[in-house]
């Protein structure tokens, strides 16, 4: 593809940013919601559990990801929380943690 | 301006589709836009999905199509079965569905599916049009692979394997039965849906006998050598049933191949078995409308794409839930959520002109085995070569020896879980 002059080149540029860059951020949300989706049928899709389930509402990214890692190290002990933060890299902790508080 | 012969030469460069009716111009409205979904199945699979692709794609077009104007769980019908709570409960309508996230409903039978025509054609003559098709049909029944055991003698010996009147019908037999009678539990051989099914309503059986019935027996004639959450159920079972719960496996006669209805009898490895109350829970295949529209193979279940649940057979249907072969995961309530959720990012993502996303899952279930006695397994997925497998050091079921407060706290959370997921799911 050729670019005659420098403003065919901003235009091109403009344009791509446009779409690409919503795409990127529509990806990556993807991939959190994609990882945080299935907590969300015990903790609720609004962040709150309609029962006896603690709720993740209201919590800092920081408690969730050090409840996450303490879970996963056996440092806290639950339920089946213990089970589950297992199956979870730290990076996909700290994904989940930004995910549960923007 | 930009003339159409650079657009598509900026286009390629944004990396986006050159075909207006994906990439560009959904990417454009960051949304799905005017696709067309239709979900046939108003359960876990088929509710879930709708719901999710509704709130990840504003303005998209879902029809969901059930053949009832209200879904009966599964999940917790052993607790009505039990008593411990009224059919009511478990009973969940697409109100919220409809008003809410804009999803219409469609009460009706699908007559069938053209793939080519890319139309469900419902028996009332209506044919829906579709962009993408989501099933989630559920298990339907092999009847008469017990002999004998066919649509008719279900409503003498239910399965209440469906929820609903079956479940009613089950719950009305234990009311009407004098002490001391014989409750026979036949669960079928792998897979099924929901693995420790039977095994909870043996236990939330033996709760409601226990104190109604003291002298009543439970009889499981399986057809397997041994079941989900096995040492669990069978330590909580001694500590709390003592002997009222007998379980006979396959290779000691636990096979159910013939019912005698009228004599309410069933014969398994050569024995005859009386029982006052007879539930038998026969083998499953995928549900009906999958087999009329060649979705599902010789195994009786449909192959799909692991990632993205896309039919391996027919293109632009999407199948979830206990109908689809999905690796590793059993069939359960919470894994075909589950699934409905990945495939919802899937196509939304499809409809972004994205690549795939990388998938994961868990599955996390709960068994009454009294009202204050929970017990649990869980699992983390994820996608390999080989399919889709649980994540190595994480999941399994809970602690074998564990204290007091545990099953209690799993007791509660079990009733928890119902109460997020019914409302993840129905809203």
């Amino acid at each position: 593809m050729v670019m005659k002059n420098r403003k065919e080149f901003a235009k091109c540029l403009l344009f791509v940013l446009a779409f690409s860059l919503p795409t990127l951020s529509w990806g990556t949300d993807l991939r959190s919601q994609m990882l945080a989706n299935p907590c969300l049928s015990c903790h609720g899709p609004d962040k709150q559990s309609a029962g006896s389930i603690p709720p993740v509402v209201g919590m800092s990214a920081e408690n969730i990801q050090s409840a996450l890692l303490d879970f996963k190290n056996d440092k806290r002990m639950g339920t089946v929380m213990n089970r589950i933060a297992k199956g979870y890299t730290d990076e996909e902790i700290a994904a989940l943690a930004n995910f549960f508080t923007r | 301006m930009i003339k159409r012969r650079r657009f598509l030469q900026y286009s390629a460069l944004a990396g986006l589709s050159a075909n207006p009716g994906f990439g560009l111009f959904n990417s454009a409205m960051a949304a799905g836009g005017s696709a067309r979904i239709v979900i046939i199945g108003g359960g876990f699979g088929g509710a879930t999905c709708a719901r999710y692709l509704a709130q990840l794609n504003p303005g998209i077009h879902i029809t969901l199509v059930d053949r009832a104007e209200k879904f009966v769980t599964c999940p917790f019908s052993n607790a009505v079965i039990g008593g411990l709570h009224d059919i009511s409960y478990i009973t969940h309508s697409f109100d919220k569905l409809r008003q809410d996230f804009n999803i219409k409903v469609v009460n009706g039978e699908v007559r069938n599916i053209d793939p080519a025509g890319k139309k469900v054609i419902l028996k009332k003559g209506k044919s829906l049009e579709y962009d993408r098709l989501v099933i989630s049909p559920g298990v339907d029944f092999k009847w008469n692979a017990i002999e004998g055991y066919d649509r008719k003698a279900a409503q003498q010996l239910p399965h209440a394997w469906h929820g609903g009147p079956q479940t009613q019908l089950l719950r009305q037999q234990l009311l009407a039965m004098k002490d001391g009678g014989v409750v026979i539990i036949a669960p079928p051989n792998n897979p099924f849906r929901c693995p420790p099914g039977p095994y909870e309503r043996a236990s939330l059986v033996a709760n409601y006998l226990k104190q109604h019935k003291p002298k009543s027996k439970i009889v499981i004639l399986d057809a397997k050598d041994k079941f989900s959450k096995q040492a669990l159920f069978q330590d909580a079972w001694d500590k709390l049933y003592g002997e009222m719960i007998e379980w006979v496996p396959g290779s000691q006669g636990g096979t159910v191949t013939r019912v005698d209805v009228k004599n309410k009898t069933v014969f398994a490895g050569g024995d005859k078995h009386q029982g006052a109350v007879i539930n038998i829970i026969p083998p499953q295949q995928a549900g009906g409308i999958t087999h009329t529209a060649g979705l599902a193979d010789d195994s009786g279940w449909c192959p799909v794409n692991q990632r993205t649940f896309a039919s391996t057979r027919q293109q632009d249907i999407y199948i979830v839930g206990d109908a689809c072969i999905a690796g590793k995961m059993p069939k359960s309530g919470y894994a075909a959520n589950s699934q409905a959720k990945v495939c919802a990012v899937q196509i939304t993502a499809s409809l972004q002109g994205l690549e795939e996303i990388e998938p994961s899952w868990v599955n996390t279930c709960y068994s009454l085995v009294a009202p204050d006695y929970g017990i649990s397994v869980a699992a983390v997925y994820r996608h390999s070569s080989e399919g889709i497998i649980g994540v190595d050091g994480a999941g399994g079921v809970g602690p074998r020896h564990a204290e007091p407060q545990v099953r209690s706290m799993e007791a509660v959370y079990a009733e928890g879980w119902y109460k997020a997921i019914v409302k993840d799911i129905w809203g």
